[in-house]
């Protein structure tokens, strides 16, 4: 199924008779995960640095979050079909690079990215980027704002607390439903009236439920483990992290 | 879609806390993408054992009364309640008896030896092959976020209470995240002296 599958000889000898097909299949599935979740003035983009091919490991340590660019607050994160998760970054690296330019050394917002991601995506409808997007980024009040993508573009303005995408995202997706926005929560003593209201976290809150489902999705799923990407964006800047997930 | 495990939907979990078990299911039964039930429920009693079947309705009613019908026949030869470690065995043979046309379920016990007074839970695959899990054991349309959400909410040692709110929280969050599984839900919480089942309504869509 691999891309890069090694090729099948006909045995010397026989003779070729039977008619053969070839095809070339365009994509592969290189695992991994993501996650985004958004605090009040804070971002943190996550994710899992193994890259795979089938049962085979690939790397160890191929990164899936990427800044766009050195002096915004833009991060982008990809998983899916690497070479087209690579590809959509440097698409939008070069242009949030090219906007500064244009626009008298003015950095791109995060909703003119949001937006311009979803012409990206979009304009390759017909032969799409086989990568599911979560973008994320400061805007111009310091607030966070978090952006999450299929791979034909389709988002929400509006922007979304927390995201995840990719492989594992079926283990991670229903526990961050239950501690990031208190899903299924109630408030004590209220005989379940009152639900649980949701509120913006604290930044290490954040950091240990993003290692915790990342620690989990690994013990449970084949394709994410070796490493984990930890980004965090503040008015402070860009600062990334990397820890050691297991390696089996 | 043509896979038996999917067309009916469902979900079961089963935890292991501090002398004490709990199991859970949720309570739909549908055709495909239509809910034709939402009083299904996928937990069966035989003594001390619990037995949480989820795949193929018509099997999951089938093993169920199969089950029932064993178990008694267990009970008048042996003059005693059947303990969960034989059940288990019970339920492996019965399910590799029909090795080349399975049943297409996924079972889970779990209870606690009256004798022994030890916490017991287990998982098949359809055709009898058991997992002695010590932490916790998913089946069901909804497996995998069972597992997403278990590995990070469960921990060892769970005292009854904190025992079933972990596994509640674990199987609802789940089955909303599971188009095939959810519209309420059972909770067994079982002590060496006590059980308690809660009905949970949980969503309703």
């Amino acid at each position: 199924m691999s891309l890069f599958a090694s090729p099948s000889y006909p045995p010397v000898g026989y003779a070729a008779s039977a008619p053969r097909q070839h095809a070339f299949n365009p994509y592969t599935d290189n695992g991994g995960s993501i996650i985004g979740i958004a605090g009040d003035d804070f971002l943190i983009m996550a994710g899992d640095t193994r890259h795979t091919s089938g049962y085979n490991i690939n790397s160890r340590t191929e990164k899936k979050v990427f800044r766009l660019s050195e002096d915004s607050t833009l991060v982008l994160a990809t998983v899916g079909f690497g070479a087209d998760a690579k590809d959509i970054a440097e698409t939008m690296r070069l242009a949030v690079n090219d906007f500064k330019f244009q626009h008298n050394l003015k950095n791109m917002t995060v909703q003119a990215a949001a937006q311009y991601l979803f012409t990206v995506l979009y304009g390759n409808r017909f032969f799409p980027k086989y990568a599911y997007c979560i973008l994320g980024g400061l805007d111009k009040d310091g607030k966070a704002r978090l952006y999450s993508y299929d791979p034909v573009g389709s988002y929400s303005k509006e922007g979304e607390r927390r995201a995840a995408a990719g492989a594992a995202s079926s283990l991670i997706v229903p526990f961050l439903d239950n501690q990031v926005e208190f899903k299924n929560q109630y408030v004590p003593g209220t005989n379940f009236t009152v639900e649980r209201e949701v509120e913006y976290l604290p930044v290490d809150k954040v950091k240990k439920l993003v290692k915790d489902a990342f620690t989990s999705a690994t013990e449970r799923h084949i394709e994410v483990g070796d490493g984990l990407q930890l980004v965090t964006i503040s008015k402070d800047g860009y600062q990334e992290e990397l820890f050691e997930l297991k390696k089996d | 879609m043509s896979n038996p495990f999917s067309i009916n939907g469902g979900a079961v979990v089963a935890m292991v806390g501090k002398d004490c078990v709990a199991i859970g299911c949720d309570l739909r039964l549908g055709m495909q993408a239509l809910t034709v039930s939402n009083n299904f429920p996928k937990i069966f009693t035989y003594g001390d054992a619990y037995l949480g079947l989820t795949g193929l309705a018509t099997d999951v009613t089938t093993m169920a009364e199969l089950f029932r019908y064993k178990v008694n026949m267990y009970r008048l030869r042996e003059e005693r309640a059947i303990e969960p470690e034989t059940m288990a065995n019970l339920v492996s043979s019965s399910l590799y008896e029909r090795r080349f046309g399975p049943y297409f379920v996924s079972p889970v016990i779990a209870g606690i030896n009256q004798r022994t007074g030890k916490p017991f839970i287990c998982g098949f695959d359809s055709i009898g092959c058991i997992d002695f899990a010590k932490d916790f054991i998913v089946s069901g349309t909804a497996s995998d976020q069972l597992f997403g959400t278990c590995e990070s909410l469960w921990e060892p040692d769970l005292e009854p209470e904190d025992l079933f709110e972990t596994c509640s929280q674990a199987l609802l969050n789940s089955v909303d995240r599971d188009a095939l599984s959810g519209w309420g839900a059972h909770v067994y919480i079982i002590t060496k002296d006590k059980v308690i089942k809660r009905l949970l309504k949980g969503r309703q869509d």
